[in-house]
């Protein structure tokens, strides 16, 4: 005889497994051994990136723009904890020094030509170059300088809670112009806590913003398109809510579809088939849902970049492998061109496909969507489950 | 015994929706929605959800609508006719919060769901293994497995969580939203899921496939006609309608395993859930089946059913021959009429055995032997299997291990081997005789004069069987003392001081037992009982709300004796639903069969 009132251990599952929090699921990754031996592989002296692509002036003149993307100890929120979808740490080194900074600086003026052909340089360290944990004030005060000094319109990246009106002030006495770009990922404290950790609010977002306003400075909204635990269809209408409601606070929206860095939570989700990178269907969607509202019979109130990083690739945003390159291409001009017209006569029978996945994603309680595997055979599509 | 929880109402869901069970198997139900003299639909069934194709109510009784665009976000599940009483408006209209939902592979994270509970339950696999407090809740109407799509990919997690909501919950509609389809339902429905929705099929039709109960193909437009989406709807339809009536027919079973077949996932997910149930030991199962019912074993899936299994393993494992008949083992062919008895082929080999104390003992597939004893049991009397005559190795491997399982508790003399099987001279270090058509009977007739075995009247070896067939299905016979057979075969009486105290029913392979026989079976604990309370005067049969605790090792068509609130033994009744349903389940639990 068996008593139901006994019975101690009150979960569902009678089989307990071990909890955890999910910081140390977030976190895990980085402690494995490979991922250890990988990062202390970098070298110190050379940013992990150094490349030119093309971009508009602040006036929407066409352009050309210099990335370089520093290797350094990385994101202090990512030192405390950190966000889910987050890569970056791959990249970084625990021991970098102010002197391994400037032989990176260097390295990448040489490269690029002491930046000659660039009106534009986006200096990014995974992190935030104004937070003084992670960047030695020196370099921090050299980079705005340095760009002040070769005329170059300089766009950094940054959390909010080191925009303070000190800071700011400071900054803007050695460089007046600059772009201040925030990943804010989500316009909706439940993701940023649930989804993305991302560890500030939209409380903080707004100080942030109001003081880059104060100082004149140009904003740069991140958008996070699917982030986490996230279905196709919800992250096509709140992406659209988010732009929205971000539109009035920032020079440039830039919409990042995620895509899948290795050794990430995200990675782990990926490979078990809980989770599928964006379609290039749903950035199109998402472009021609909120065209109207970021240009008002043709005002532009603010620039909506798209980029989507592997486009294409399984990791990164992608459709059925037949009309990738030609979306992804029209994605890409978009953001250039600002014109919808960059999607006429674009189609594939996937579409079809995606637009009913979007319908279920968004009637029905499937958190993390109904999306099957889009490259997969027709006739093997059910086979998964 | 399990303490019941609290319930709203015999043939009511937890928030009070007209709900009762027409028909079951196993896990599968039918569950008829709205009232019960006149349901409105039956399960399984549809939940339309916004921008849907229209269907009718007995299609799709529910549907599903989101409110607004918050995260996260809300639905209202409404009933598309009057499902609650008082049966006159469109009800219910259930209010579901989704809540915010980890994947599983982030099922091990502490991380407590803000979902709803009741009336409708939001389920993920991360809920599952963290929110202590699902256990002890009022009894859902509903409960959604939000991450069943990504669950379904992980077989065995995927088995395993649906057997434990199923049984947990056992008064509620379940529903795997998008993870339905003609291809899978069959298989979702064995494993208890209850309401559908369109958007498999709507993917596939998307995609240019129409999806069948056989998986996706392509149309023949000149064949065909148009690729209407009203093509998809029949196929769910006809799917529908062939598994109630499989339902109906308790041959759920032998449609899954042809469903299965459709995709690698789904037979894996069958071979999960038998092992899980397997191992379990689980009690659920049927002990009694009519005769009429026919188990068709013509897969080999077949063999890892938990009945087969649960059998192979106790006639390996604790099937004893009575101690009177431990000298001379005499091994039989199967036949396809059951019980074997009732064969020509056993006829004869009866009548050139004769009434001795000797052991016979079938050699069949899958359940590999058959005592005699025991071969008017379920399953036994009941399945069916194509013949072909060869035996491959896992049949041989069964028959061997159960055989050898014997042979290691009781050491025969000597083994007439008539069956067919290839044993050798010797198994286990017994002789072995083989025979035919032509030496059994002379080797019969020899094995009884030089081992000295007697005769055994038709009386006591009818009570011999009796005795077997108790301590097979509840341990012991302790009952039968005192007893005597009285009338004439086939239809014996146990009698008990002159009175009537038993009988075997032959349409469903049980014993009836006489009220005078209830309190000497309470006092030798044989049967499974359950206390009910009672308000005023006892007339109705059981049901979920009168259940103050029951026996977990009740199962469908056993006899069970029903004790008052203060332990007063008050009657019996046959068990219409297994013990699972017993702890807020709906409808009723057991047919009374004797008030004392």
């Amino acid at each position: 005889m068996v008593n139901i009132s006994t019975n101690t251990d009150k979960r569902v599952f009678l089989e307990k497994k071990e909890s955890k929090k999910l910081h140390f699921l977030i976190k895990a990754p980085e402690n494995y051994s490979y991922n250890i031996e990988k990062k202390m592989s970098w070298d110190a002296n050379k940013p992990a990136t150094v490349y030119v692509t093309p971009e508009l002036t602040k006036d929407g003149e066409v352009c050309k723009a210099a990335t370089v993307i520093l290797r350094t100890k990385g994101c202090h929120w990512w030192w405390s904890s950190g966000c889910t979808f987050c890569g970056y740490f791959n990249d970084t080194r625990d021991d970098v020094t102010n002197e391994n900074l400037h032989e990176q600086w260097n390295y990448s003026k040489r490269k690029l030509n002491d930046f000659e052909e660039v009106q534009m340089i986006k200096v990014y360290t995974s992190g935030s170059l104004l937070e003084d944990r992670e960047i030695p004030i020196e370099f921090q005060e050299f980079v705005l300088k340095e760009t002040n000094k070769l005329g170059k319109h300089l766009v950094i990246e940054s959390r909010t809670e080191q925009l303070t009106s000190e800071k700011l002030s400071w900054a803007k006495k050695i460089n007046s112009d600059f772009t201040v770009a925030i990943g804010l990922e989500a316009y909706d404290d439940e993701v940023l806590r649930f989804h993305i950790n991302k560890g500030f609010t939209l409380k903080s977002w707004h100080k942030a913003v109001e003081q880059l306003k104060k100082h004149n400075l140009r904003i740069k909204s991140y958008l996070m398109f699917k982030p986490p635990f996230m279905s196709e269809g919800e992250a096509l209408t709140q992406c659209i809510k988010w732009i929205k409601s971000v539109i009035e606070d920032s020079d440039e929206i830039s919409i990042n579809p995620m895509n899948i860095q290795r050794g990430t939570i995200i990675d782990r989700l990926y490979r078990n088939g809980d989770y599928r990178p964006p379609w290039l269907w749903s950035l199109v969607e998402l472009i021609k849902k909120v065209h109207d509202f970021v240009q008002p019979n043709g005002e532009v109130l603010s620039r909506l970049i798209v980029h989507p990083t592997a486009a294409g690739k399984p990791r990164g945003a992608h459709n059925c492998g037949k009309c990738d390159v030609e979306v992804a291409a029209a994605i890409e001009r978009y953001s250039v061109s600002r014109s919808l017209e960059e999607f006429t006569d674009l189609n594939c029978k996937c579409r079809l496909r995606w637009k009913e996945e979007i319908h279920s994603d968004q009637n029905l309680p499937v958190p993390i969507g109904v999306g099957l595997n889009r490259r997969a055979n027709v006739e093997n599509l059910f086979s998964s489950y | 015994m399990i303490q019941s929880n609290e319930s709203d109402g015999g043939s009511m869901g937890g928030d009070g929706f007209g709900l009762d069970i027409s028909a079951r198997q196993r896990y599968a139900r039918i569950f008829k929605l709205g009232n019960r003299k006149e349901p409105l639909a039956r399960t399984p069934a549809l939940i339309l959800y916004d921008d849907d194709y229209d269907l009718p109510v007995n299609l799709a009784p529910f549907k599903c609508s989101r409110i607004g665009d918050s995260l996260p976000p809300n639905f209202l599940i409404k009933g598309r006719g009057a499902l609650s009483p008082p049966f006159e408006e469109p009800s219910p209209i259930w209010e579901f919060k989704q809540g915010n939902v980890l994947p599983p592979t982030l099922s091990e994270t502490e991380i407590k769901s803000d979902g709803s509970s009741t009336p409708v339950l939001s389920l993920s696999l991360q809920r599952m293994m963290q929110d202590s407090d699902i256990v002890n809740l009022k009894q859902p109407s509903l409960v959604i497995v939000t991450d069943a799509v990504q669950l379904a990919n992980r077989s065995k997690e995927f088995v395993e969580a649906m057997l434990i909501v199923r049984e947990t919950f056992p008064s509620a509609l379940i529903w795997c939203p998008g993870l339905s389809g003609p291809d899978n339902i069959a298989l979702l429905t064995w494993l208890g899921v209850d309401l559908h929705d369109l958007s498999r099929s709507r993917q596939a039709h998307s995609a240019g496939m129409l999806l069948t109960s056989n998986g996706p193909r392509n149309i023949e437009l000149d064949l065909e006609g148009d690729f209407l989406f009203e093509l998809q709807v029949e196929e769910w339809k006809n799917e529908i309608v062939t598994i109630r009536e499989s339902i109906r027919k308790l041959k759920l079973r032998e449609l899954v395993e042809k469903r299965v077949l459709n995709y690698p996932k789904l037979v894996e997910q069958l071979r999960f859930h038998d092992y899980l149930l397997e191992n379990r030991k689980i009690e659920s199962l049927t002990r009694h089946a009519s005769r009429d019912r026919v188990l068709q074993c013509n897969s080999l899936s077949v063999r890892s059913d938990p009945i087969i299994r649960e059998w192979t393993r106790k006639v390996s494992s604790q099937y004893v021959p009575h101690n009177s008949r431990q000298k001379l083992l005499i091994l039989l062919p199967c036949s396809a009429k059951k019980p074997y008895r009732i064969s020509r082929s056993h006829k004869r080999y009866r009548y050139e055995i004769g009434n001795i104390s000797a052991t016979e003992i079938s050699i069949t597939s899958p359940l590999g032997l058959v005592p005699r004893e025991l071969e008017e049991l379920w399953p036994a009397a009941n399945y069916d299997i194509p013949v072909t005559g060869h035996w491959d190795a896992e049949e041989i491997r069964i028959v061997e291990n159960s055989l050898s399982g014997i042979l290691d508790r009781v050491k025969f003399e000597l083994i007439i081997n008539n069956s067919g099987f290839d044993l050798g001279n010797e198994f286990c270090g017994i002789k072995v005789i083989e025979t035919n058509k032509e030496t059994f009977s002379a080797e019969v007739k020899k094995a009884k004069e030089e081992l000295g075995i007697q005769e055994q009247s038709i009386k006591v070896n009818r009570m011999i069987e009796y005795q077997m067939i108790s301590k097979w299905h509840y341990g012991s016979f302790s009952w039968l003392d005192g007893t005597k057979l009285a009338g004439k075969p086939p239809h014996w009486k146990i009698e008990k001081e002159g009175k009537p105290f038993a009988r075997w029913n032959h349409l469903n392979s049980s014993f009836s037992f006489s009220k005078a026989a209830l309190p000497v079976l309470a006092g030798k604990n044989t049967l499974p009982s359950a206390k009910i309370k009672l308000d005023g005067d006892w007339n109705g049969d059981v049901f979920a709300p009168m259940v103050i605790s029951f026996d977990n090792l009740i199962r469908v068509g056993d006899v069970v004796l029903l004790y008052s609130q203060d332990d007063a033994l008050i009657g019996s009744g046959i068990a219409q639903a297994p013990a699972w349903e017993w702890n807020n389940g709906c409808g009723r639990l057991a047919k009374v069969r004797h008030r004392l």
